[in-house]
């Protein structure tokens, strides 16, 4: 699969589909997953080979959902650029919403760049109806999604993959991808701010996959942005339950939600807890200070002296903790001088 | 146990007809495709199963009607347009519209959404057809270009999916051989039509049925309604005699309960079984006739065939001959009459032929001989009644 970067798709998409796909590459955030942007791989022409470039009408569009990576090619032609586009929806072939469902596909505007991203959206909120209505093959996932659904906090944010009933054993699996509504805007901002990480929104996703139509076999996973990761201590900082056998959504996804917003306090009181230490020192070895960690607040080296004895004194603690290890260093008063 | 299976026929002219325009447009193609479709009815009988049914569906498309460009016949939700419909088949009949085609570069053999929601809308707009979408894809198997490829599939809906039927392409005519061709020829040509028309009134009737058939299938009508007459009659004839039977029989029982009642009130007069029954009014008769011939009232013989006088009748029946039998009295009369005439003409005869008799006689009879009989043969000389 030979995936290009935006640059390199817009420039041998037809010129006067640019506009379209451009919206789509560039901000084309759908979905739970924001994190990831909309790929486009697989650019193609409908025009004969002797037609001059650029002139590719159709591609492969690459939307994250509930985990999984669905494939739509989606079909302009170069030629007829007012045309709404056409799609083919991978290995979903039974998926077919209903045109009255798609206002941006009947009242399609070639001349609005954002055509396409909002049609995209409406297409994939058809699609997650599509996959609720595959759950009522199992009445037990049936019944974790209404009772999800019923709940607001997580009723709203949730994207459901049902898989393919295994026609040999009669397995069906189901995967639950739910934004937990756990609050990171008080996060202290040195946590957060990094360029070489994903700059986007913090989000903390909870996957829950179903093996079998009986839960038997539940495989919880929690993703969290990159910022979000590093600002809680990694990825091992975090580790939450296994299901409980026998157990249900609607009382594990609190339950997790609860651990990842005690995480997050943590961080948040750990930060003001040294902040609060380190302005302790200052306040009272205002003249000894060397040097401090102005931003984290993690280190602190103090200059002392006690009967002709100089010594340094180095206050560290990590970044998610107030645990602070102290350091003497010996030296002579000369040295100093 | 039953079969289906569905076939679309393509000939070699159409497949490449359709190429060569997809070839010279700059875009996705499509259009409608024109042809027949026939179903058929096999039913395959061998050793170990006898109610083994075929049942074939074979579609001929026999040509295309291109589109001057994508989307004319329908709108962005994919409604039909009937107008436009009627106008791209307007030289063709509508029912000989069997589906429509796409072809699309560089894509999938799959059924994208639009081409789905086409066809459904489709199908509710010719609902006395079953329709068939055809989708050519070609593409570059090469990145220099030098090699292409085509891709062909037929899809239809088979009532819950769509699902891809096999396309047969016939090159230069029928690839089977056969030696009577069960199908019409895909796309005959204008001449071949035209000397089939003028002759076609020959041979088959206003509804396509060969005329001997139909010559065949009113006399099988006449003949039957002739049977359902005869049947009717044998219907009426049967239901009379079972009213008769019914009637015979109601009568029998009657019968036999008078014959008991009877036989209860005459349990003394009932004679031995063997006892032979009189007829009192031949008796009276005989006795009124032949007065003198005691012989005649009997009802026995020896084996000789002689009459037993013991067992003659000897009683008077109390029958009245004037009231019961007259014509007895009126031949008595006559017989008196001619007897008394006779008497005078041949009594010298008479008395010849007597004594030669009893002559004769006397050579001829046993010892048993009762006198009685010698009288009775005299008797018989008086009398014209027949000699035993």
């Amino acid at each position: 699969m030979n995936s290009l970067s935006p640059e390199v798709a817009l420039s041998r998409i037809s010129p006067e589909l640019r506009p379209l796909l451009c919206s789509v590459v560039r901000n084309g955030r759908v979905g739970l997953d924001s994190t990831n942007c909309l790929r486009i791989t697989d650019l193609k022409t409908g025009c004969t080979s002797l037609t001059p470039g650029p002139c590719c009408d159709r591609f492969k569009l690459h939307i994250p959902y509930a985990g999984e990576t669905l494939k739509w090619d989606i079909i302009f032609n170069a030629r007829d650029p007012e045309l709404p586009p056409d799609f083919i929806f991978g290995e979903d072939a039974e998926f077919l919403p209903e045109p009255s469902e798609l206002p941006h596909l009947v009242a399609w505007d070639a001349g609005d760049p954002d055509c396409l991203l909002q049609l995209v959206k409406e297409l994939l909120q058809q699609y997650h109806q599509y996959q609720c209505q595959r759950l009522r093959d199992s009445s037990r996932l049936l019944f974790e999604y209404d009772s999800l659904l019923e709940d607001p906090n997580y009723g709203r944010s949730m994207e459901i993959y049902a898989g393919r009933k295994n026609s040999w054993t009669g397995e069906f699996s189901a995967r639950f991808l739910l934004k937990l509504p756990v609050d990171f805007s008080n996060i202290p901002i040195y946590l957060l701010k990094d360029t070489a990480l994903d700059p986007g929104e913090d989000v903390a996703l909870l996957s829950v996959s179903f093996e079998d139509a009986e839960a038997t076999q539940v495989f919880p996973k929690l993703f969290l942005s990159p910022s979000i990761e590093h600002a809680l201590g990694g990825p091992s900082a975090l580790h939450i339950p296994a299901f409980p056998s026998g157990g249900c959504l609607i009382d594990y996804v609190p339950q997790v939600c609860q651990l990842l917003t005690n995480k997050v306090q943590y961080v948040i009181q750990g930060y003001h807890k040294r902040r609060e230490y380190i302005a302790a020192f200052l306040s009272h070895f205002g003249m000894g200070v060397v040097e401090y960690d102005a931003v984290g607040f993690t280190k602190l080296t103090l200059l002392l002296m006690w009967k002709d004895f100089c010594f340094l004194v180095h206050v560290s603690s990590c970044a998610g903790c107030c645990f602070c290890a102290v350091m003497i260093t010996k030296t002579h008063r000369h040295a100093l001088n | 146990m039953e079969e289906y299976s569905t076939t679309v026929r393509l000939s070699g002219f159409v497949l490449g007809s359709l190429m060569f325009q997809h070839l010279n447009t700059d875009s996705d193609v499509e259009g409608l495709l024109v042809g027949e479709s026939v179903r058929e009815e096999k039913s395959k009988i061998t050793d170990s199963q006898t109610d083994h049914i075929q049942f074939l569906h074979t579609i001929n498309i026999q040509k295309h009607i291109t589109c001057r460009r994508i989307h004319s016949f329908y709108n962005n939700a994919c409604e039909i347009d009937e107008e436009k419909i009627r106008e791209i088949t307007s030289n063709f009949n509508e029912e000989n519209v069997i589906g429509w085609y796409r072809q699309r570069r560089n894509t999938t053999q799959q059924m994208t959404l639009k081409e789905q929601l086409v066809h459904q809308n489709l199908r509710r707009l010719l609902p006395h057809q079953e329709l068939i979408f055809i989708l050519l894809t070609p593409s570059d198997t090469t990145s220099s270009g030098s090699t292409h490829r085509l891709e062909y599939t037929a899809f239809i809906w088979n009532g819950s999916q769509y699902s891809s039927v096999l396309i047969s392409i016939g090159n230069l005519g029928m690839l089977d051989q056969q030696d009577y061709w069960r199908f019409s020829t895909t796309c005959p040509s204008l001449s071949r039509c035209q000397a089939v028309k003028k002759h076609k009134t020959k041979f088959f009737s206003t509804e396509d049925d060969l005329r001997e058939v139909e010559k065949v299938s009113n006399m099988n009508d006449a003949l039957l309604d002739e049977m359902k007459t005869a049947c009717e009659k044998v219907e009426k004839s049967e239901r009379l005699v079972e009213k008769l039977q019914a009637d015979i029989t109601e009568l029998k029982e009657a019968i036999s309960k008078q014959k008991k009642k009877q036989q209860q009130c005459n349990t003394t007069e009932t004679s031995t079984p063997n006892e032979p029954k009189e007829n009192v009014l031949l008796c009276a008769a005989l006795k009124a006739l032949f007065p003198n011939s005691p012989s005649l009232r009997t009802q026995t013989l020896t084996v000789q065939g002689f009459p037993v006088l013991e067992v003659c009748c000897s009683s008077e029946h109390g029958i009245d001959i004037p009231s019961r039998l007259p014509l007895v009295l009126e031949y008595e009369q006559g017989l008196r009459k001619r007897k008394t005439s006779r008497d005078c003409r041949s009594q010298e005869k008479s008395q010849v032929a007597g004594t030669s008799l009893r002559r004769k006689r006397k050579r001829n009879t046993t010892d048993t001989q009762d006198p009685v009989e010698e009288e009775e043969v005299d008797n018989l000389q008086d009398s014209n009644s027949p000699v035993f």
